[in-house]
Protein backbone atom coordinates (compact mmCIF):
# COMPACT_ATOMS: atom_id res chain seq x y z
CA UNK A 1 0.00 0.00 0.00
CA UNK A 2 1.39 3.43 -0.92
CA UNK A 3 2.14 5.99 1.77
CA UNK A 4 -0.32 8.90 2.10
CA UNK A 5 1.17 12.07 0.67
CA UNK A 6 0.78 15.49 2.21
CA UNK A 7 0.06 18.36 -0.14
CA UNK A 8 2.62 21.15 0.03
CA UNK A 9 1.78 24.78 -0.60
CA UNK A 10 3.22 26.11 -3.87
CA UNK A 11 3.95 29.83 -4.38
CA UNK A 12 0.86 32.04 -4.54
CA UNK A 13 0.03 34.77 -7.08
CA UNK A 14 -2.87 37.17 -7.58
CA UNK A 15 -4.65 37.82 -10.87
CA UNK A 16 -6.92 40.87 -11.17
CA UNK A 17 -9.22 41.22 -14.17
CA UNK A 18 -10.39 44.56 -15.56
CA UNK A 19 -12.89 43.74 -18.31
CA UNK A 20 -13.26 46.91 -20.37
CA UNK A 21 -11.69 47.85 -23.72
CA UNK A 22 -12.17 50.87 -25.98
CA UNK A 23 -13.60 48.41 -28.48
CA UNK A 24 -13.67 44.65 -28.84
CA UNK A 25 -11.06 43.27 -31.30
CA UNK A 26 -12.36 40.76 -33.87
CA UNK A 27 -10.00 37.96 -32.77
CA UNK A 28 -10.47 38.39 -29.02
CA UNK A 29 -12.33 35.84 -26.92
CA UNK A 30 -11.20 37.25 -23.59
CA UNK A 31 -13.83 38.36 -21.14
CA UNK A 32 -13.86 41.97 -22.33
CA UNK A 33 -16.47 44.55 -23.10
CA UNK A 34 -16.33 47.60 -25.39
CA UNK A 35 -16.39 50.88 -23.53
CA UNK A 36 -19.02 52.39 -25.89
CA UNK A 37 -18.43 56.00 -24.81
CA UNK A 38 -19.61 55.25 -21.30
CA UNK A 39 -17.69 56.51 -18.29
CA UNK A 40 -16.03 53.53 -16.67
CA UNK A 41 -17.20 52.80 -13.13
CA UNK A 42 -13.59 52.56 -11.94
CA UNK A 43 -14.12 53.68 -8.35
CA UNK A 44 -17.03 51.30 -7.91
CA UNK A 45 -15.22 48.44 -9.64
CA UNK A 46 -12.04 48.86 -7.58
CA UNK A 47 -14.14 48.75 -4.44
CA UNK A 48 -15.71 45.47 -5.65
CA UNK A 49 -12.30 44.02 -6.50
CA UNK A 50 -11.11 44.68 -2.97
CA UNK A 51 -14.25 43.20 -1.42
CA UNK A 52 -13.81 40.18 -3.69
CA UNK A 53 -10.21 39.86 -2.50
CA UNK A 54 -11.29 40.13 1.14
CA UNK A 55 -13.46 37.05 0.59
CA UNK A 56 -10.70 35.13 -1.20
CA UNK A 57 -8.10 35.89 1.46
CA UNK A 58 -10.04 33.61 3.80
CA UNK A 59 -8.80 30.73 1.63
CA UNK A 60 -5.12 31.59 1.92
CA UNK A 61 -4.66 33.27 5.29
CA UNK A 62 -1.31 34.99 5.56
CA UNK A 63 0.43 33.18 2.69
CA UNK A 64 2.85 35.43 0.81
CA UNK A 65 1.83 36.76 -2.60
CA UNK A 66 4.77 36.53 -5.04
CA UNK A 67 3.30 38.32 -8.04
CA UNK A 68 0.29 40.30 -9.24
CA UNK A 69 -0.98 40.50 -12.81
CA UNK A 70 -3.60 43.11 -13.74
CA UNK A 71 -5.03 41.92 -17.04
CA UNK A 72 -8.00 42.61 -19.25
CA UNK A 73 -9.58 44.00 -21.28
CA UNK A 74 -7.43 47.08 -21.18
CA UNK A 75 -6.41 47.88 -17.59
CA UNK A 76 -4.64 51.05 -18.77
CA UNK A 77 -8.11 52.54 -19.31
CA UNK A 78 -8.19 52.85 -15.53
CA UNK A 79 -6.52 55.96 -14.13
CA UNK A 80 -3.25 55.76 -12.18
CA UNK A 81 -5.22 56.93 -9.13
CA UNK A 82 -7.55 53.93 -9.46
CA UNK A 83 -4.60 51.55 -9.80
CA UNK A 84 -2.97 53.20 -6.78
CA UNK A 85 -6.14 52.71 -4.70
CA UNK A 86 -6.35 49.12 -5.90
CA UNK A 87 -2.75 48.25 -5.02
CA UNK A 88 -2.88 50.01 -1.65
CA UNK A 89 -6.05 48.06 -0.87
CA UNK A 90 -4.37 44.81 -1.93
CA UNK A 91 -1.40 45.51 0.36
CA UNK A 92 -3.76 46.02 3.30
CA UNK A 93 -5.41 42.66 2.70
CA UNK A 94 -2.59 40.30 1.75
CA UNK A 95 1.01 39.58 2.62
CA UNK A 96 2.55 41.01 -0.55
CA UNK A 97 6.28 40.34 -0.84
CA UNK A 98 8.38 43.50 -1.05
CA UNK A 99 9.98 42.41 -4.33
CA UNK A 100 6.77 41.09 -5.90
CA UNK A 101 6.47 41.46 -9.66
CA UNK A 102 3.40 43.63 -10.35
CA UNK A 103 2.45 43.64 -14.03
CA UNK A 104 -0.27 45.64 -15.76
CA UNK A 105 -1.40 45.23 -19.37
CA UNK A 106 -1.46 48.39 -21.47
CA UNK A 107 -2.69 49.19 -24.93
CA UNK A 108 -0.37 51.51 -26.90
CA UNK A 109 -3.38 53.61 -27.89
CA UNK A 110 -4.25 54.42 -24.29
CA UNK A 111 -0.96 55.57 -22.83
CA UNK A 112 0.89 58.83 -22.55
CA UNK A 113 4.12 59.61 -20.74
CA UNK A 114 2.73 61.08 -17.53
CA UNK A 115 0.16 58.32 -17.25
CA UNK A 116 2.84 55.61 -17.62
CA UNK A 117 5.03 57.30 -14.99
CA UNK A 118 2.08 57.56 -12.62
CA UNK A 119 1.39 53.82 -12.93
CA UNK A 120 4.93 53.21 -11.71
CA UNK A 121 4.34 55.57 -8.79
CA UNK A 122 1.17 53.60 -8.04
CA UNK A 123 3.29 50.47 -7.62
CA UNK A 124 3.39 48.85 -11.06
CA UNK A 125 6.83 47.28 -11.67
CA UNK A 126 6.27 45.76 -15.11
CA UNK A 127 4.08 46.61 -18.10
CA UNK A 128 2.86 44.27 -20.80
CA UNK A 129 2.21 46.18 -24.01
CA UNK A 130 -0.26 44.76 -26.52
CA UNK A 131 1.58 45.74 -29.71
CA UNK A 132 0.53 42.71 -31.86
CA UNK A 133 2.16 44.10 -35.04
CA UNK A 134 4.19 47.06 -36.26
CA UNK A 135 2.53 47.05 -39.70
CA UNK A 136 -0.46 49.35 -40.25
CA UNK A 137 -2.46 46.99 -42.49
CA UNK A 138 -2.08 44.15 -39.96
CA UNK A 139 -3.14 46.39 -37.07
CA UNK A 140 -6.20 47.46 -39.07
CA UNK A 141 -7.04 43.83 -39.87
CA UNK A 142 -6.80 43.02 -36.15
CA UNK A 143 -9.12 45.92 -35.28
CA UNK A 144 -6.53 47.54 -33.06
CA UNK A 145 -7.02 51.19 -32.13
CA UNK A 146 -3.32 52.07 -32.18
CA UNK A 147 -0.88 52.58 -35.04
CA UNK A 148 2.75 51.52 -35.36
CA UNK A 149 4.07 54.89 -34.18
CA UNK A 150 2.07 54.66 -30.98
CA UNK A 151 3.42 51.15 -30.47
CA UNK A 152 6.99 52.42 -30.80
CA UNK A 153 6.27 55.39 -28.54
CA UNK A 154 4.78 53.14 -25.85
CA UNK A 155 7.89 50.96 -26.00
CA UNK A 156 10.18 53.97 -25.64
CA UNK A 157 8.15 55.17 -22.69
CA UNK A 158 8.33 51.78 -21.03
CA UNK A 159 12.12 51.98 -21.23
CA UNK A 160 12.28 55.41 -19.66
CA UNK A 161 10.09 55.35 -16.57
CA UNK A 162 11.96 53.10 -14.17
CA UNK A 163 10.11 49.82 -14.65
CA UNK A 164 11.88 46.62 -13.63
CA UNK A 165 10.83 45.02 -16.88
CA UNK A 166 8.32 45.14 -19.71
CA UNK A 167 6.82 42.79 -22.26
CA UNK A 168 5.83 43.26 -25.87
CA UNK A 169 2.93 41.12 -27.07
CA UNK A 170 3.35 40.24 -30.72
CA UNK A 171 1.23 37.98 -32.93
CA UNK A 172 2.08 36.01 -36.05
CA UNK A 173 0.09 34.03 -38.56
CA UNK A 174 -1.92 37.17 -39.30
CA UNK A 175 -4.27 37.66 -42.27
CA UNK A 176 -2.21 38.17 -45.47
CA UNK A 177 1.04 37.97 -43.51
CA UNK A 178 4.12 36.89 -45.46
CA UNK A 179 7.31 35.46 -43.96
CA UNK A 180 8.96 38.85 -44.56
CA UNK A 181 6.10 40.64 -42.77
CA UNK A 182 6.44 38.39 -39.74
CA UNK A 183 10.23 38.84 -39.62
CA UNK A 184 9.80 42.62 -40.00
CA UNK A 185 7.59 42.64 -36.90
CA UNK A 186 10.03 40.53 -34.93
CA UNK A 187 13.04 42.57 -36.04
CA UNK A 188 11.29 45.80 -35.11
CA UNK A 189 10.46 44.38 -31.70
CA UNK A 190 14.02 43.14 -31.18
CA UNK A 191 15.38 46.59 -32.07
CA UNK A 192 13.41 47.95 -29.12
CA UNK A 193 15.33 45.55 -26.82
CA UNK A 194 12.38 44.44 -24.70
CA UNK A 195 13.36 42.31 -21.68
CA UNK A 196 10.45 39.99 -22.55
CA UNK A 197 8.64 39.09 -25.75
CA UNK A 198 5.43 37.13 -26.00
CA UNK A 199 5.22 35.87 -29.59
CA UNK A 200 2.15 33.83 -30.32
CA UNK A 201 0.18 32.59 -33.27
CA UNK A 202 -3.24 34.01 -34.09
CA UNK A 203 -5.89 31.34 -33.68
CA UNK A 204 -9.55 31.75 -34.53
CA UNK A 205 -11.66 31.21 -31.45
CA UNK A 206 -15.41 30.59 -31.13
CA UNK A 207 -17.53 33.59 -30.17
CA UNK A 208 -15.32 36.08 -32.00
CA UNK A 209 -15.95 38.20 -35.08
CA UNK A 210 -13.19 36.28 -36.88
CA UNK A 211 -15.00 33.03 -36.18
CA UNK A 212 -18.23 34.19 -37.82
CA UNK A 213 -16.38 35.86 -40.71
CA UNK A 214 -13.00 34.11 -40.96
CA UNK A 215 -10.12 35.98 -42.60
CA UNK A 216 -7.73 34.11 -44.88
CA UNK A 217 -4.78 33.04 -42.78
CA UNK A 218 -1.33 31.80 -43.89
CA UNK A 219 -1.09 28.13 -44.92
CA UNK A 220 0.48 25.60 -42.53
CA UNK A 221 3.72 25.47 -44.51
CA UNK A 222 4.19 29.23 -44.21
CA UNK A 223 3.29 29.10 -40.52
CA UNK A 224 6.00 26.50 -40.04
CA UNK A 225 8.57 28.71 -41.78
CA UNK A 226 7.54 31.72 -39.72
CA UNK A 227 7.92 29.71 -36.53
CA UNK A 228 11.28 28.20 -37.48
CA UNK A 229 12.84 31.44 -38.69
CA UNK A 230 11.32 33.46 -35.89
CA UNK A 231 12.73 31.09 -33.27
CA UNK A 232 16.16 31.37 -34.86
CA UNK A 233 15.99 35.15 -35.10
CA UNK A 234 15.03 35.45 -31.44
CA UNK A 235 17.72 33.01 -30.36
CA UNK A 236 20.39 34.95 -32.24
CA UNK A 237 19.14 38.16 -30.62
CA UNK A 238 19.76 36.68 -27.18
CA UNK A 239 16.22 35.69 -26.29
CA UNK A 240 15.62 32.42 -24.53
CA UNK A 241 12.35 30.59 -25.06
CA UNK A 242 11.08 29.41 -21.68
CA UNK A 243 7.46 28.63 -22.49
CA UNK A 244 5.58 27.74 -25.67
CA UNK A 245 4.95 31.34 -26.65
CA UNK A 246 7.23 33.29 -24.33
CA UNK A 247 10.80 34.48 -24.83
CA UNK A 248 12.93 36.57 -22.54
CA UNK A 249 16.36 37.93 -21.94
CA UNK A 250 18.29 36.22 -19.14
CA UNK A 251 16.49 36.45 -15.83
CA UNK A 252 13.53 38.34 -17.27
CA UNK A 253 10.93 35.57 -17.38
CA UNK A 254 7.45 36.60 -16.28
CA UNK A 255 7.28 35.25 -12.73
CA UNK A 256 3.50 35.36 -12.71
CA UNK A 257 3.25 33.25 -15.85
CA UNK A 258 5.87 30.81 -14.58
CA UNK A 259 3.80 30.26 -11.47
CA UNK A 260 0.75 29.25 -13.54
CA UNK A 261 2.70 26.60 -15.44
CA UNK A 262 4.62 25.35 -12.42
CA UNK A 263 1.24 24.38 -10.97
CA UNK A 264 1.42 27.20 -8.48
CA UNK A 265 -1.58 28.67 -6.71
CA UNK A 266 -3.35 31.88 -7.70
CA UNK A 267 -6.21 33.95 -6.47
CA UNK A 268 -8.37 35.35 -9.26
CA UNK A 269 -10.41 38.47 -8.52
CA UNK A 270 -12.58 40.47 -10.91
CA UNK A 271 -15.08 39.55 -13.62
CA UNK A 272 -14.60 35.98 -14.86
CA UNK A 273 -11.27 35.52 -13.05
CA UNK A 274 -10.14 32.01 -12.15
CA UNK A 275 -8.31 30.89 -9.05
CA UNK A 276 -6.52 27.69 -8.05
CA UNK A 277 -5.89 27.21 -4.38
CA UNK A 278 -4.25 24.38 -2.46
CA UNK A 279 -5.91 23.71 0.88
CA UNK A 280 -3.17 21.65 2.50
CA UNK A 281 -5.01 21.10 5.78
CA UNK A 282 -7.97 19.64 3.93
CA UNK A 283 -5.70 17.80 1.49
CA UNK A 284 -7.43 19.20 -1.59
CA UNK A 285 -7.05 21.67 -4.44
CA UNK A 286 -9.95 23.90 -5.40
CA UNK A 287 -10.74 26.08 -8.40
CA UNK A 288 -12.78 29.26 -8.18
CA UNK A 289 -14.53 31.21 -10.94
CA UNK A 290 -15.94 34.70 -10.53
CA UNK A 291 -19.12 36.11 -12.10
CA UNK A 292 -18.29 36.94 -15.68
CA UNK A 293 -20.36 39.99 -16.66
CA UNK A 294 -19.57 43.33 -14.98
CA UNK A 295 -23.23 43.99 -14.20
CA UNK A 296 -23.66 40.65 -12.41
CA UNK A 297 -20.26 40.93 -10.73
CA UNK A 298 -21.12 44.32 -9.24
CA UNK A 299 -24.60 43.20 -8.17
CA UNK A 300 -24.49 43.46 -4.38
CA UNK A 301 -27.21 40.84 -3.98
CA UNK A 302 -24.93 38.16 -5.46
CA UNK A 303 -21.71 36.49 -4.45
CA UNK A 304 -18.64 37.34 -6.55
CA UNK A 305 -17.96 33.62 -6.90
CA UNK A 306 -19.99 31.82 -9.55
CA UNK A 307 -18.29 28.44 -9.18
CA UNK A 308 -16.04 26.75 -6.67
CA UNK A 309 -15.11 23.10 -6.95
CA UNK A 310 -12.58 20.58 -5.76
CA UNK A 311 -10.28 19.22 -8.48
CA UNK A 312 -10.89 15.45 -8.54
CA UNK A 313 -7.81 13.45 -7.51
CA UNK A 314 -7.93 11.47 -10.76
CA UNK A 315 -7.59 14.69 -12.81
CA UNK A 316 -4.50 15.91 -10.96
CA UNK A 317 -1.78 13.90 -12.77
CA UNK A 318 -2.82 15.15 -16.19
CA UNK A 319 -3.45 18.68 -14.95
CA UNK A 320 0.02 18.80 -13.45
CA UNK A 321 1.80 17.60 -16.59
CA UNK A 322 -0.39 19.65 -18.93
CA UNK A 323 0.76 22.74 -17.12
CA UNK A 324 4.33 21.77 -16.30
CA UNK A 325 5.33 20.49 -19.73
CA UNK A 326 4.57 23.83 -21.36
CA UNK A 327 7.73 25.07 -19.72
CA UNK A 328 11.10 24.28 -21.23
CA UNK A 329 12.87 24.22 -17.87
CA UNK A 330 13.35 20.84 -16.14
CA UNK A 331 10.56 19.76 -13.83
CA UNK A 332 11.68 18.58 -10.38
CA UNK A 333 10.09 15.17 -9.82
CA UNK A 334 9.35 16.09 -6.22
CA UNK A 335 6.96 18.83 -7.42
CA UNK A 336 4.63 16.16 -8.76
CA UNK A 337 3.61 14.60 -5.46
CA UNK A 338 4.27 17.77 -3.44
CA UNK A 339 1.83 19.86 -5.46
CA UNK A 340 -0.76 17.26 -6.48
CA UNK A 341 -0.79 15.23 -3.26
CA UNK A 342 -1.01 11.99 -5.23
CA UNK A 343 1.69 9.34 -5.64
CA UNK A 344 3.21 8.53 -9.00
CA UNK A 345 1.09 5.47 -9.80
CA UNK A 346 1.71 2.68 -12.31
CA UNK A 347 -0.41 4.26 -15.04
CA UNK A 348 1.38 7.60 -14.84
CA UNK A 349 4.77 5.86 -14.75
CA UNK A 350 3.78 3.88 -17.84
CA UNK A 351 2.68 7.08 -19.61
CA UNK A 352 6.00 8.74 -18.78
CA UNK A 353 7.91 5.71 -20.04
CA UNK A 354 6.02 5.86 -23.35
CA UNK A 355 6.98 9.51 -23.75
CA UNK A 356 10.61 8.71 -22.85
CA UNK A 357 10.73 5.91 -25.41
CA UNK A 358 9.35 8.21 -28.10
CA UNK A 359 12.04 10.83 -27.40
CA UNK A 360 9.51 13.44 -26.26
CA UNK A 361 10.91 13.54 -22.75
CA UNK A 362 14.17 12.85 -20.92
CA UNK A 363 14.63 12.14 -17.24
CA UNK A 364 17.37 12.17 -14.64
CA UNK A 365 17.19 10.97 -11.05
CA UNK A 366 15.51 14.17 -9.92
CA UNK A 367 13.97 15.77 -13.01
CA UNK A 368 11.92 15.37 -16.17
CA UNK A 369 12.48 17.61 -19.15
CA UNK A 370 10.61 18.03 -22.44
CA UNK A 371 12.93 17.53 -25.43
CA UNK A 372 12.90 19.79 -28.53
CA UNK A 373 10.86 17.04 -30.22
CA UNK A 374 8.42 17.01 -27.31
CA UNK A 375 8.11 20.77 -27.52
CA UNK A 376 7.20 20.51 -31.18
CA UNK A 377 4.67 17.75 -30.57
CA UNK A 378 3.42 18.88 -27.20
CA UNK A 379 -0.15 17.81 -27.96
CA UNK A 380 1.06 14.26 -28.60
CA UNK A 381 3.09 14.27 -25.41
CA UNK A 382 0.19 15.52 -23.33
CA UNK A 383 -2.27 13.09 -24.86
CA UNK A 384 0.02 10.36 -23.57
CA UNK A 385 -0.38 11.68 -20.06
CA UNK A 386 -4.18 11.33 -19.92
CA UNK B 1 2.37 22.21 -36.25
CA UNK B 2 0.23 24.70 -34.46
CA UNK B 3 2.71 26.25 -32.13
CA UNK B 4 0.13 27.59 -29.78
CA UNK B 5 -0.91 23.99 -29.17
CA UNK B 6 -4.60 24.21 -28.52
CA UNK B 7 -4.16 21.69 -25.77
CA UNK B 8 -6.34 23.46 -23.28
CA UNK B 9 -9.18 23.58 -25.79
CA UNK B 10 -8.58 19.97 -26.67
CA UNK B 11 -8.57 19.06 -23.00
CA UNK B 12 -11.77 20.99 -22.46
CA UNK B 13 -13.47 19.19 -25.33
CA UNK B 14 -12.14 15.78 -24.35
CA UNK B 15 -12.64 15.90 -20.63
CA UNK B 16 -15.41 18.49 -20.62
CA UNK B 17 -13.40 20.72 -18.39
CA UNK B 18 -15.02 24.08 -19.08
CA UNK B 19 -12.72 25.83 -16.68
CA UNK B 20 -9.66 25.20 -18.83
CA UNK B 21 -11.50 26.20 -21.98
CA UNK B 22 -12.52 29.45 -20.39
CA UNK B 23 -9.04 30.05 -19.06
CA UNK B 24 -7.23 29.30 -22.26
CA UNK B 25 -6.66 32.90 -23.16
CA UNK B 26 -8.14 34.74 -20.27
CA UNK B 27 -5.36 34.24 -17.82
CA UNK B 28 -2.85 31.53 -18.45
CA UNK B 29 -1.43 32.97 -21.65
CA UNK B 30 -0.82 36.40 -20.22
CA UNK B 31 2.82 37.39 -19.87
Amino acid sequence: MSQPITLKLPPLSLYIHIPWCVQKCPYCDFNSHGQKEQVLPETEYVSHLLDDLTEDVKLVGNRAIHSIFIGGGTPSLFSPQAIHTLLEGVKKRVNLLADAEITMEANPGTVESQRFADYVKAGITRISIGVQSFQPDKLTALGRIHDENQALKATELAKSIGLNSFNLDLMHGLPKQSLEDAMFDLNTAITQQPPHLSWYQLTIEPNTQFHSKPPKLPEDELLWDIQEQGDELLRRAGFEQYEISAYSQTGQQCQHNLNYWRFGDYLGVGCGAHGKITLANENKIIRTVKVKHPKGYMDLTRSYTSDKKVVPKEDLPFEFFMNRFRLLEPCPKSDYSDFTGVPLDKTTRHNLDTALNRGLLVESINEWQVTPLGRRYLNTLLEMMV
Amino acid sequence: MTQEHNILEWYAATLECAIYQDMRWCQLSKH
